[in-house]
């Protein structure tokens, strides 16, 4: 019983055990990386892959993936970034993530309506969102200095804004996945899709809401991205959609839907964050910088493996 | 069956600490003691051959002029190439050059960098419209003009010669890019040629052949080609050989860069000529004006509206690429 409850508090914790040693050494080793200022700066710079992980957890607990975030995430900037000067950025904003949350439920028709495989699907759109974002700007970037655009990369205090909004999408989404019937029906589809169905749950419905978040917090992290660069364009986050899979991974989620967790997809965030900018500060040749990343997340998710074979 | 596969897991686990630990052991050292001034620089992407001389022009010339040197990959990613600025300043670096994978997103880095006093040199691509010291470019122009020049000169070497030639172009926002063609178009209308088409291929080799080869099928009696890069020159080359032609002998190609494929294929005859940049003097002319606005001396600049200072570039052709590049580029 008692193994059982360490066990559980190490799923929980283990992330931010790592998280903390791995910070108190380089804080130590280097002087470079414990000024306020560099923790500041690690805080706002995982932000757009930290947000983006948030739809992610959800549709890799319920079983599926969406490759289409990066794309989501380049187009959405581009048209917020766009309208800004027109119609101001608070609305830009808003139309956004409106947007965003459309292009994830295409995603979802997709998978639920026409019957297509999450992976084929979303593979699809990222080809054609992508493309929609290289019309939309010409490839030319679109930029803003509008001040209320600007001033959300800004510090309070050392805490940067756009990390407060990163932990309150975490709050909302933790809200949404441990304490409405909703995510308990994305826990359920994602252990046992068949069960689900006999019990009555609308799958389908899950499923398509489940993709219209990830479209959503896709979009939110395409704004942050922007709001970091003031720009954005047709070929920003790409490839972003693997390193926010790699991040749900590590933070403790399975691949195989039913399990995951908030805490530990926002542990692995900001441990990616301090890892490549360590690998900065350290002057970490950048051919070794990959490296460095795939064996982090080989290492994590082999213990995992070793551990879970030997236990169960 | 079952310990087989618990070795296997322990080898690979054995193998990432390994290769973590290579790569801690791999940093470069560096001693702050004497106190030397650190120049930071951050550059688009360490694959390119490019860039790894502009790397190369920088360190060098940072060592020989008495700085420490910090550096940073951004990989082509802008949101990397903020942090990373972002890091090389928390890691008291007292002056930056920039090679910007995005100029558009060079206005927080700059804006940020500025405020600590910090001065920025931006190492070609472009300013982005931001608050830089100073932008150090090829004088693209002129490299047009250059390519004009030769094409002009070859073409009128041979009788009949239909005075037609084409251009292929780079994406639009290149704004350096842009400036070749715009110099070479320039230049070959004063030397009474037609030009008979002007397409964008995008950059990449795969579409300079296909728009190429269109060009060519629209106007047969084409007898030029000015790509703005090298890939696509390339990508023009093995159209035009594909269509039983030479190009050298009958339609002339003429790229940009002086990449080492292209350095090979003129080497072997297959192309015409190339305009080098060179990014070692690149890199080299960004530390020496860190060096003077370190010291507070003024710049002279090239065009001091945009706080630009151009380095010359050079025509290779088959007479002289063996003197610049002897032996395997």
């Amino acid at each position: 019983m008692k193994t059982n409850n360490f066990r559980q508090l190490w799923d929980r914790a283990g992330i931010f055990v790592a998280l903390l040693a791995i910070v108190t050494i380089f804080a130590f080793i280097n002087p470079g990386f414990r000024k306020p200022a560099n923790l500041s700066n690690i805080l706002q710079q995982c932000t757009p892959i930290g947000i983006a992980a948030i739809g992610m957890t959800f549709v890799i607990i319920s079983g599926a993936l969406d490759l289409s975030v990066g794309s989501v995430m380049a187009l959405t900037a581009c048209v917020m970034v766009g309208l800004i000067d027109v119609v101001g950025f608070y609305p830009a904003f808003l139309i956004a993530i409106t947007f965003g949350f459309c292009l994830g439920l295409i995603n979802g028709l997709i998978v639920t309506k026409m019957g297509v495989q999450p992976f084929i699907a979303t593979l699809g759109t990222l080809w054609v969102y992508r493309a929609f974002a290289y019309i939309y700007t010409q490839n030319k970037p679109m930029q803003s200095a509008d001040a209320g655009f600007v001033c959300w990369g800004e510090n309070i205090c050392y805490v940067p804004r756009l990390f407060v909004v990163m932990v309150l999408c975490y709050l909302a989404g933790y809200f949404l996945l441990y304490h409405t019937p909703f995510g308990r029906y994305v826990f359920a589809v994602g252990s046992n899709r068949r069960a689900a169905i006999l019990s009555g749950i609308n799958v389908a419905r899950v499923n398509l809401f489940v993709f219209a978040l990830v479209g959503f917090f896709s979009a939110m992290a395409g704004a942050a991205l922007a709001v970091r660069l003031w720009s954005a364009k047709a070929d920003t986050a790409l490839g972003y959609e693997l390193m926010v899979i790699a991040t749900v991974v590590l933070g403790g989620t399975s691949l195989k839907g039913g399990s995951g967790t908030f805490a530990g997809t926002f542990g692995a965030a900001i441990l990616f964050t301090v890892i490549y900018n360590a690998m900065d500060m350290f002057q970490v040749q950048s051919y070794w910088q990959k490296i460095a990343l795939g064996g982090i997340l080989l290492l994590a998710l082999s213990l995992d493996g070793l551990r879970r074979k030997y236990t169960v | 069956m079952r310990k087989a596969g618990s070795i296997c897991n322990l080898l690979i686990i054995a193998l990432v600490i390994v290769s973590l630990f290579f790569t801690i052991g791999c940093r470069k050292k560096n001693e702050p003691e004497k106190k030397k001034k650190v120049i930071g620089f951050s550059v688009v992407d360490m694959q390119p051959n490019f860039f790894q001389e502009m790397e190369k022009g920088v360190r060098e010339t940072c060592r020989t002029m008495g700085y420490d040197y910090k550096f940073h990959d951004q990989k082509y990613d802008p949101a990397l190439m903020l942090s990373g600025c972002e890091n090389l300043i928390t890691q008291g670096i007292d002056a930056s050059i920039i090679s910007p994978c995005e100029p558009s997103a060079l206005g927080p880095i700059v804006k940020k960098t500025k405020s600590r006093g910090i001065p920025v040199v931006i190492a070609d691509i472009g300013g982005g419209g931001s608050d830089y010291d100073a932008i150090v470019i090829s004088d693209c122009f002129n490299g047009g003009v250059i390519a004009a020049e030769y094409m002009a000169k070859m073409l009128e070497k041979r009788p009949n010669v239909s005075k037609k030639v084409g251009v292929l172009k780079c994406m639009p926002g290149h704004v350096y890019a842009v400036r070749r063609g715009e110099g070479f178009t320039k230049r070959i209308q004063e030397l009474r040629f037609e030009v008979v088409s002007t397409l964008c291929a995008n950059d990449v080799r795969d579409q300079g052949y296909r728009v190429a080869q269109d060009m060519m099928t629209a106007h047969p009696d084409i007898n030029g080609i000015f790509c703005e890069n090298d890939p696509m020159a390339l990508g023009a080359v093995q159209a035009v050989r594909d269509a039983g032609k030479s190009a050298v002998d009958d339609i002339l190609v003429v790229g940009f860069n002086a990449d080492a494929e292209a350095i090979e294929a003129i080497k072997a005859g297959y192309m015409a000529a190339t305009i080098q940049q060179v990014p070692y003097e690149m890199g080299k002319k960004c530390v020496e004006l860190t060096d003077q606005l370190l010291q507070g001396k003024p710049l002279t600049f090239s065009n001091p509206q945009l706080r630009e200072i151009t380095i010359p570039v050079r025509l290779i052709t088959q007479e002289n690429v063996s003197e610049y590049f002897p032996g395997k580029y």
